[in-house]
């Protein structure tokens, strides 16, 4: 799924929407780390559940229409075990992007708190502090120079090496500005992008165990249903709100709102595992 | 034969694939030329990979040379008046799963331009002909690989080609229909239609082809009438091409 | 033209049969009967029907939109990913009849559905009985010079005044002058007490003939808080008294018998005389129109309805040249990423005004959303549902136009690129 150009141009968008929103400084009025905040937040939680879905429908039926998937289980392999493994790999490639658009959030919300500070002896507007934001453009843009030299050159695969760029330099550069100024933003960002991942799991569960039995459109429609139904309780799980006002997500709520999506996960693998059952 | 009766015809022509940088990345077909008269059988013949599937797809208009010159009756392949005269079976059957057997012919009757009742009696004729028309207001998406083919042949046959165009005709069949299509091709050619074919199956060829080229790292290696070949065309092509085998086997034959 | 017909057939067999049209309808109608509970209006039973009326079919639209622009990016490219295409490819068929006919079949599905909606709305719970014969009116604007024409005149004084701004004075005349158009068009014009002006409207004459005409106001002033308005308008032998506060939008039926004790307007303008005790403001461009009683709303649906099935003609030949262009996947992020561009582009222009492009990134990113909203204009800008939910009439004139550019001339453009595209994208296989 990493060398799909989707999920590139999807990790892209992430890094758009969560480096530049916050980098237009007007209208903010003094909020712009809330706003930087936000913006990662919000990138990963649109772009990561488009991913999850989308990654798991895309990877489950081409395997299934070009035949793959029934000979990878024609070999001494459990069913549910080659099931549930293709799904923890799309759940390892939804944490890349998670990581790669999480340390790109860190950058920025660290350059605007510094702003804000500089801001509030100088008088003047608060915009991204100049450093973070160059990193945070650094992320966006460098991969792609780093993948097309790399592919130029040495005909490593353009997708792949991006993603692998974008991942190495946004947390570089999280680890590089924490170091520096704090890790106050590191630390309460974290938990609030764990709980983003555990309901792109619920979701990519899902996906997953209906792109097994129906076709892409069928499955992306009961996809749809199932957030569609969770949707009362997304508040549970994007906590942008909670970290306003210099609050933070305890981890303990992490964990109890971990405990509370397995079932609802654990039931949708099992159903994939039913399905998978009746291939071939 | 002047170049007139010429069906097909390739003169040098070479088909180089390139990267998103538009460096070379293979050379699927190099210095390629090839002519294929009225009225004959001519086989494409060669191991995987010798371009004989990009030959055919620049001969059908799909893919553009990257040098040299294809025509197809005399027109280059993308003119809508040669692909008029065109039939093509391609190597797997794709198939619109929604359709029955019979509205695949009818929809494949339509685009040649059939008008209406003259699409509906080809249809019934050739579902007799391939054996499915018992199943004719079946969805094909249920059919077996074998039926399949057979939809597949009989959409190729529905605009009373000139042309017919078989990539790897036979793949997919029992032996019986495996018979019955080399039965059929050499019925159409001795009707005067034009076949233009490729095959792994050496011994197919040979049962229906008139002439046969083959390819080797897309260029030809050699060229001429099978009844002129003096041998099997297996021991004639194994020659041409290398036996390869039993270098490759050895490790694994102990 | 066979050809066309047969591919035509084949899209709509393959939505019929793979049960995406029978879908599509179902959310559609589901949303157009749970909107009206779902969405809340104003208290009032007008309100609410333009809620309803806006939410319900609005929604129902969006749904089509978005499913339409998916299934268009795949018509083509989910057919050469299977290798379906090169059988048609190879028969003897314009390929841009292919595009054209996919295109066709996807938009007259839209359109099916969409009209399904339309026929079912006045029975959706909220929008009230009596819905399909409300009248609707002609809004006319006061004729007044063009913004761009008002900018013209006022550059050179406005660079000649030392309270501009130096980094305006630096800037290039066309940014200036965009600057001056943008405001021009919120140019504030103020009445004193006992004031009386007057707004020239084209076919005013005409429009004072007819029974029912109303004019919508809206005025405030300089300190902006909420005052007293008293007042009368008057057009030839029409008038009504304004009694109301500043900044509500209010709509003042015109009658013969209101006039009869004073003297008659003009004929082909629209006066206010200002009897309050405080100067009022408002902008000619944006605070006054003339509501002159037009036809049914049930005309006024079945034009929205054209301008509607064109938005969706216009996507969908879109999706399918993205379609026949790019992988599916690409093709599809493409499209939306368009979709959401054209949808905010105008709101970004308007909250990024010139003076605030002080730094390169502000004006390359500027220039870049000035041209996605340029391009997207002609889709962006069509607002058939407001107007249909405020019983502003859809005009004619202007449907014709849409269906003629949006309809035909650019899904047909599309569909030519994309049949010049499709052979050569083969060659990537």
């Amino acid at each position: 799924m990493l060398s799909e150009p989707l999920t590139l141009l999807l990790a892209l968008t992430a890094l758009v929407l969560a480096v530049f929103a916050p980098a237009f400084h007007y209208h903010q009025f003094g909020e712009a780390s809330r706003m930087a905040r936000d913006a990662g937040l919000s990138a990963i939680f649109t772009c990561g559940s488009a991913l999850a879905v989308f990654g798991a429908i895309r990877a489950f039926r081409r395997e299934l229409e070009t035949g793959t998937f029934e000979m990878a289980l024609a070999h001494p392999v459990s069913r549910s075990g080659f099931f549930l493994a293709k799904a923890a790999g799309l759940f390892a490639a939804y944490l890349v992007f998670a990581l790669t658009v999480f340390g790109a959030a860190v950058t920025i919300v660290i350059g605007a708190t510094v702003a804000g500070r500089i801001a509030a002896r100088t008088g003047e507007i608060a915009t991204v502090w100049g450093p973070c934001l160059a990193s945070g453009v650094a992320v966006a843009v460098v991969p792609l120079l780093v993948g097309a030299a790399l592919n130029r050159f040495w005909r490593f695969r353009f997708v792949l090496t991006s993603m692998a760029s974008a991942l190495m330099l946004a947390i570089a550069s999280a680890a590089t500005f924490s170091f520096l100024i704090g890790t106050g933003a590191l630390a309460r960002l974290a938990p609030a992008v764990v709980l983003l991942a555990v309901y792109a799991a619920l979701l990519a569960s899902a996906a997953s165990a209906f792109s097994v039995r129906f076709a892409a459109n069928a499955a992306a429609s009961l996809t749809g249903l199932v957030f569609a139904a969770t949707l009362p309780f997304v508040g549970n799980y994007y906590m942008a709100e909670a970290l306003s006002h210099g609050g933070s997500v305890p981890w303990s709520y992490v964990g109890l709102a971990t405990l509370a999506a397995i079932p609802a996960a654990g039931a949708f693998l099992l159903l994939g595992c039913r399905f998978v059952r009746d291939i071939g | 034969m002047n170049d007139s009766e010429d069906i097909v015809r390739l003169e040098s022509v070479e088909k180089t694939f390139r990267d998103f940088w538009l460096r070379p990345t293979v050379k699927a077909v190099d210095g390629l030329s090839l002519s294929v008269r009225k009225g004959e059988v001519f086989g494409l013949l060669g191991p995987n990979g010798s371009g004989k599937s990009t030959t055919i797809k620049m001969i059908l208009g799909l893919l553009s040379p990257s040098a040299g010159d294809v025509r197809l009756f005399g027109l280059p392949p993308r003119a809508i008046e040669a692909r008029r005269k065109l039939g093509y079976l391609p190597e797997l059957s794709y198939l619109h799963p929604f359709l029955t057997a019979k509205e695949t012919l009818r929809y494949y009757a339509g685009l040649c331009g059939l008008k209406s009742a003259e699409a509906k009696e080809r249809t019934t004729q050739l579902l007799e002909m391939v054996g499915l028309a018992d199943v004719a207001g079946r969805p094909v998406g249920g059919f077996s690989k074998g039926m399949a083919r057979r939809v597949s042949l009989a959409s190729a046959l529905v605009g009373r080609p000139e042309l017919l165009v078989l990539d790897e005709p036979t793949s997919g069949l029992d032996p019986v229909s495996t018979k019955e299509v080399k039965t059929l091709v050499k019925a159409l050619a001795a009707n005067g239609m034009t076949v233009l074919t490729t095959s792994h199956l050496l011994a197919d060829a040979e049962d229906i082809c008139d002439r046969v080229m083959i390819l080797d790292h897309g260029k030809s290696v050699a060229e001429g009438r099978v009844s002129e070949l003096g041998t099997s065309l297996e021991d004639f092509f194994l020659a041409k091409v290398g036996d390869a085998s039993e270098f490759r086997l050895a490790p694994f034959l102990g | 033209m066979i050809g066309f017909a047969k591919v035509f057939w084949l899209e709509i067999v393959s939505l019929v049969r793979s049960k995406t049209l029978v879908m599509l309808a179902v959310a559609s109608v589901a949303w157009m009967f749970a909107a009206p509970f779902i969405a809340k209006g104003d208290g009032t039973a007008d309100g609410a029907r333009e809620m309803f009326v806006r939410y319900s079919l609005g929604g129902a639209f969006a749904i089509l939109l978005v499913s339409l622009l998916a299934a268009a990016t795949g018509s083509l490219a989910r057919e050469r990913a299977a290798k379906r295409l090169q059988l048609t490819m190879v028969r003897p068929v314009n390929h841009m009849l292919v595009a054209l006919a996919k295109t066709a079949a996807l938009t007259l599905s839209g359109a099916s559905v969409l009209a399904l909606c339309c026929i079912l709305m006045p029975f959706a719970p909220g929008v009230g009985d009596g819905v399909l014969g409300r009248q609707c009116s002609h809004v006319l604007k006061p004729r007044l010079p063009s913004p761009r024409d008002e900018a013209r005149d006022m550059y050179d004084a406005y660079m000649a005044d030392p309270e501009t701004p130096a980094a305006v004075k630096k800037a290039k005349k066309s940014v200036v002058l965009r600057l001056l158009e943008n405001r021009a068009v919120d140019h504030y014009q103020t009445i004193a007490t006992n004031d009386t002006v007057t707004w020239r409207f084209a076919s005013a004459g005409t429009a004072a003939e007819a029974k029912g005409l109303a004019v919508r106001i809206r005025f405030t002033n300089q300190f902006d808080v909420r005052q007293d308005v008293r007042g009368e308008l008057r057009i030839g032998p029409l008038s009504g008294v304004v009694s109301n506060i500043t900044k509500a939008v209010v709509t003042v039926p015109l009658s013969r018998r209101a006039a009869e004790a004073g003297v008659a307007g003009a004929a082909d303008g629209l006066s206010f005389s200002n009897k309050g005790s405080s100067a009022l403001m408002l902008r000619p461009r944006k605070d006054i129109d003339l509501l002159v009683p037009a036809d049914s709303f049930a005309w006024n649906l079945a034009r929205a309805y054209l301008e509607l099935v064109s938005i969706l003609a216009i996507a969908v030949a879109f999706g399918v040249f993205l379609g026949a262009s790019l992988g599916r996947p690409v093709a599809l992020f493409v499209a939306i990423v368009t979709l959401v561009v054209g949808e905010i582009s105008p709101s970004v222009i308007e909250q990024y005004p010139d003076e605030l492009e002080t730094s390169v990134a502000d004006r390359i990113g500027l220039v870049l959303t000035r041209f996605a909203a340029e391009v997207t204009r002609p889709v962006a800008a069509l607002q058939p549902l407001g107007r249909l939910a405020s019983d502003e009439c859809v005009e004619p004139g202007e449907t014709a136009r849409v269906v003629l550019l949006d309809f035909v001339a650019v899904p047909l453009a599309l569909a030519l690129l994309a049949g010049l595209v499709l052979p050569r994208k083969q060659d990537g296989l």
